[in-house]
């Protein structure tokens, strides 16, 4: 079932804008280039991984007008879809220059976006787990946005950095239900966001469900904010992991 | 038990064999097999590669033509490409080389880390390098300063020269308020070096703000040349520094000196960033790399990318990722305008970003979100936080963040101080932040450029919570009046009276004293004030055709905006119409081609190669190509017939057409085989004077063939009678050869002088034979000594074969032509 946030988001895209393009590149870019360079087994330096993430985007611009949400697979997957497209362009060019000769540039096979394509359930389930993290990264990073400061600092210091509800109180010169309660309202506006983000990525039931299935309970009782935040910590230092990963590599 | 005995050593016994086989043998066999393994990859290696290295050239050699072809023609873009092309297949032949020759031989002899990274260090390194040291005849000199070094060129392409100012440019920026000014850095861009008008724009943009407060000593823009000049800031670039300090400090992080040491930095630069955003400017490209520690202060230098605050023009992406605000792309994507947004909190991000890679030893992969995994005070974490935080949250100034800062380092113990301690949290900034006398300290310090000394006032003293400045212009006052309908009857509007128009810049607002100007924050015109009165008003048809119009306008904007932001990109991308190095490769390998061609075409026309006849001036030798058709052998006769340099060649030439059938001497005619059928022509009578006749007649030859005067030859006859006929002939034609050349043959034979000489020589010779060193020597020290008018000597011993008697010239390459004479000819 489509929603009218994917479908915008979409819209967005193949109107050409800039900063849809730019949110898109932000959020899966690491994980794209994770990818990448899982498939390239050490035979693709980062900086050729940078430049075929940057080559998978510019493929999906040339192909969003013809992507149809209706037909089933996943956006992440239609996105892996054409990184592997273009991975495999780019060893079949280097393959071809070893052997001293051109080569055509294959056209992209868009049987990748029906659902009982056998790509299109996900060939990675890590990718996909990866995608789903960039989500949560996604929503993390708006709640930062949209937060007032010392709240989110709160929730930062109480969920993502551990800290305990005394000493985050103590840092800050307040109470711990003050604390208490602005982590709570913080929590809430992750909630929110999450479920903006998850609908502005995903197109399929399967992939609504997603989030519960990673512990992430949308419509919550008290006692899942506990494993509420767990998960969120858990995916967010996993996220860093990744981040940190692909900043080492281009240091190299 | 006997048995058992034996089953007992027998079982030991394949024990042992098994260990054998598992701890000895197997191992020594899985050695040995990679030592196999070991040498075939070095020779696959070598062998593949020294394939690439042939392919590569042979790649080379097909696109140079392409090249040459697409210059000709004026393709500039496509010999770019095709010069790119060749580029990268001398990389790959380069390093194929370097693998055939060091890679694999390092490899096969275990020497692989004494190499390893070599490829990438040494290209890095020629990159880095600085440029000339002094500025080229294109970009001319600098009146009144000596240049006496130079700098690495930064992104934008401009060249960068340390230079000495002269007495009189010293005694200037005194007058300006900057004395002791020994060395400048002159940032010059050159339209006949590369640099292009836009960035000559932007660079010059802002010059005139920085040069009042002190960031630029002069500047100039004349026809095809911009430059600006800076004071000098010897030192390390905070990156290095910061690596240092960890380095120093180990992988837990930095530790309680070692902390203050960069926080004191990052205070240094915020207090210079302040001084831009009171000025009027901001940076726009903080990073460790563009601030120089020097004297233990840190300073910030690259005036590339600095902007006016309220610069009408769009806000652009320039900067350097992940010290950039990543909201400042989005908002450059949108087409905010500099002026809408206050750039000073760019610079804050900025800052924040600088002290999160000093505490962490790493940029911020993730902007605001990254962790700081590495030890760190709680109030430094929280003011990192905050700086990088969202645009509307983060420090509103650099000063806020610098009082904060100044509270961290004004306390006892970095770690006992809490974010709840720190004056923007308490409720305020201290009270001098805009009146703050490290700030007007900095100002002055920028302004006379030296060094300021370090800020050590305890932050406690000074911290007092404030008014936090004004933000920035609200939202809500933004956009258009709200109209309200005054009467339903006409439906006319009217913009709406109960709100408030922002107030106007008063001259107090406009610049306090102490230097802080929220003109930021009136800056808003009242737009109520601009609704125009009814009656005034032009028709509605009028503003539709009007705003149609605009629209139109706009549109075209766009487009022509579009299409230069296109043709900017298509001129950066690979088909840039710059030529590259690739391109003088081509013309190089074509010029080479060229040359070695006509070298070649020379040589063969020296040696008289002609179609259907090969004359050979040396061997004095002449062959005939029987398949040459008539027309061709016509020609040829007409070239010898001209050719001057065929000095009696002519005897040679008749040969070998007689040799060949073609030239009937007896009579006088020439016969071809052209297409099955026997041609018969008259033979030119210049064929029919035979020189071999006029050599040994000295009167007999035509004056065309007359030979040339080129001395005497005493030649020395040791066979006398005892030759036979055929030795007899190989003489006498040996020596006609000799004197068809142009020497005079004298011997023993001829007038008293020739026989006074002939007896000299025997006198060297004494006993001698003609392979004897000795008596070689000697004949050459005879034959060089003075007085003496002989060319050279032939002497026909018994001792050598007559086809190879001793000759002695005085120059070789006349030895070797005459010794050539005595063979045979085919």
């Amino acid at each position: 079932m489509l929603n009218n946030l994917t479908t915008n988001f979409i819209g967005r895209l193949r109107c050409r804008d800039e900063a849809a393009w730019f949110e898109l590149w932000e959020t899966f870019g690491p994980v794209i280039r994770a990818q990448l360079s899982k498939w390239g087994k050490g035979r693709i330096g980062s900086e050729t991984v940078r430049d075929l993430s940057q080559e998978t985007l510019a493929a999906l611009s040339n192909s969003i007008d013809t992507y149809d949400p209706s037909r089933g697979a996943r956006f992440s997957t239609w996105l892996l879809a054409i990184a592997k497209h273009t991975l495999g362009d780019e060893i079949d060019r280097r393959m071809a220059l070893k052997r001293g000769r051109g080569v055509k540039a294959l056209n992209l096979e868009e049987s990748w976006m029906y659902a009982d394509h056998p790509g299109a359930r996900s060939p990675d389930g890590e990718y996909e787990a990866s995608v789903f993290r960039a989500k949560v990264e996604a929503a993390i990073r708006m709640v930062e946005r949209n937060c007032d400061f010392t709240d989110f600092s709160i929730y930062r210091m109480r969920v993502l950095e551990n800290v305990s509800g005394k000493d985050v109180a103590q840092r800050l010169g307040t109470s711990e239900p003050t604390v208490s309660r602005r982590l709570s309202k913080v929590r809430d506006m992750v909630r929110e966001r999450l479920c903006e983000v998850i609908a502005t990525y995903s197109f399929t039931e399967e992939e609504h469900a997603e989030a519960e299935r990673n512990g992430l309970a949308l419509n919550p009782t008290n006692a899942d904010d506990a494993l509420f935040d767990e998960a969120i910590a858990e995916i967010y230092h996993t996220q860093q992991a990744l981040r940190r990963q692909d900043q080492a590599s281009m240091m190299e | 038990m006997q048995i058992l005995f034996a089953m007992l050593a027998a079982a030991a016994a394949i024990a042992l064999l098994v260990v054998v086989v598992v701890f000895i043998v197997a191992p020594a066999f899985k050695l040995i097999g990679m030592a196999f393994a070991h040498v075939f990859r070095f020779i696959g290696g070598v062998i593949g590669d020294s394939l690439r290295a042939v392919g590569a050239v042979i790649t080379m050699a097909v696109f140079v033509p392409f090249v040459i072809l697409n210059i000709i023609i004026g393709r500039w873009s496509a010999a770019g490409h095709f010069g790119r092309s060749i580029q990268e297949e001398c990389h790959a032949f380069g390093r194929s080389l370097y693998r055939v020759f060091l890679g694999h031989p390092a490899r096969l002899l275990l020497l692989r880390p004494m190499l390893e990274g070599v490829e990438q260090r040494v290209p890095q390194a020629m990159a880095q390098v600085p440029g000339a040291d002094k500025p080229s005849r294109k970009t001319g000199s600098f009146e009144g300063y000596r240049i006496v070094g130079s700098l690495p060129t930064g992104g934008s392409g401009a060249k960068l020269y340390i230079a000495e100012p002269d007495e009189r440019r010293v005694a200037a920026f005194a007058r300006q308020g900057a004395p002791g000014i020994d060395r400048v850095i002159i940032k010059s861009f050159s339209l006949k070096d590369g640099s292009s008008l836009p960035q000559i724009i932007r660079e010059s943009r802002a010059l005139e703000a920085a040069k009042k407060i002190g960031l630029v000593l002069e500047h100039e823009l004349t026809e095809h040349r911009f430059h600006y000049v800076m004071p000098y800031v010897p030192g390390e670039s905070l990156g290095v520094v910061g690596h240092r300090l960890h380095d120093d400090a180990g992988a837990q992080g930095l530790d309680d000196r070692r902390m203050r040491e960069a926080l004191g930095y990052v205070a240094d630069l915020l207090q210079t960033i302040a001084v831009y955003h009171r000025a009027g400017l901001w940076h726009k490209d903080i990073k460790p790399d563009n601030i120089i520690v020097s004297e233990g202060r840190a300073h910030l230098v690259d005036l590339g990318l600095v902007t006016p605050l309220r610069s009408a023009m769009t806000l652009t992406t320039h900067g350097t990722e992940y010290f950039r605000d990543p909201e400042m792309v989005r908002m450059a994507l949108k087409g905010v305008k500099v002026h809408e947004v206050d750039g000073a909190k760019f610079d804050v991000y900025a800052t924040g970003a600088v002290l999160y890679s000093l505490v962490e030893n790493q940029f911020p992969a993730h902007g605001g979100m990254s962790l700081l995994n590495k030890r760190c005070p709680e109030a430094v974490r929280w003011i990192v936080r905050r700086s990088m935080a969202e645009y509307n949250q983060r420090y509103t100034s650099a000063q806020e963040m610098h009082a904060d800062l100044q509270a961290v380092l004004g306390a006892d113990d970095l770690y006992n101080l809490m974010p709840a301690d720190l004056p923007s949290v308490k409720g305020g900034v201290d009270a001098s932040a805009h009146d703050d006398p490290d700030l007007d300290e900095a100002t002055r310090v920028i302004a006379a450029g030296t060094p300021a000394p370090p800020v050590a006032e305890p932050a406690a003293e000074r911290v007092a919570p404030v008014a936090p400045p004004p933000s920035p212009r609200a939202p809500q006052e933004r956009g258009k009046p709200r109209l309200s309908l005054v009467n339903w009857w006409t439906g006319s509007y009217a913009p709406e009276r109960g709100r408030p128009a922002p107030a106007a810049p008063t001259p107090e607002m406009d610049e306090g004293a102490d230097g802080w100007r929220p003109w930021r924050e009136g800056a808003a015109e009242p737009l109520i004030d601009k609704a125009i009165p009814r009656g005034q008003r032009p028709s509605a048809e009028a503003q539709l055709r009007h705003a149609r119009q605009r629209a139109s306008a706009a549109r075209q904007r766009a487009q022509h905006a579009r299409m230069k932001a296109r043709h900017v990109r298509r001129s950066r991308d690979r088909h840039s119409r710059q030529l590259n190095s690739g391109v003088g490769v081509a013309l190089f390998i074509f010029l080479a081609a060229t040359v070695g061609g006509a070298f070649a075409l020379v040589n063969s026309a020296m040696n008289n190669k002609q179609a259907g006849v090969t004359v050979d001036n040396d061997a004095l030798a002449a062959t005939v190509d029987t398949e040459a058709g008539m027309e061709t052998i016509q020609t040829l006769l007409g070239d010898l017939k001209n050719l001057g340099g065929l000095r009696g060649m002519h005897g040679q030439v008749v040969e070998a057409l007689a040799d060949a059938g073609i030239y009937d001497e007896e009579q006088g005619i020439l016969r071809f085989e052209d297409e099955g059928n026997t041609i018969t022509v008259k033979a030119p009578e210049w064929l029919k004077v035979d020189d071999r006749v006029a050599a040994t007649d000295p009167g007999a030859p035509p004056a065309a063939l007359q030979p040339a005067d080129l001395g005497a030859v005493l030649v020395l006859n040791s066979l006398g009678e005892s030759a036979d006929d055929a030795s007899n002939a190989v003489i006498e034609a040996g020596l006609a050869k000799l004197r068809t050349l142009g020497y005079q043959v004298v011997g023993p034979g001829g007038t008293d002088e020739d026989i006074a000489l002939t007896g000299e020589a025997l006198h060297e010779i004494g006993l001698g034979a003609a392979d004897d060193s000795a008596t070689i020597e000697r004949l050459k020290a005879w034959l060089a000594g003075e007085g003496q008018e002989l060319q050279g000597l032939v002497w026909i011993s018994k001792d050598k074969p007559i086809e190879s008697p001793l000759v002695l010239m005085h120059s070789r390459k006349d030895e070797r032509r005459v010794e050539r004479l005595f063979r045979p000819v085919r």
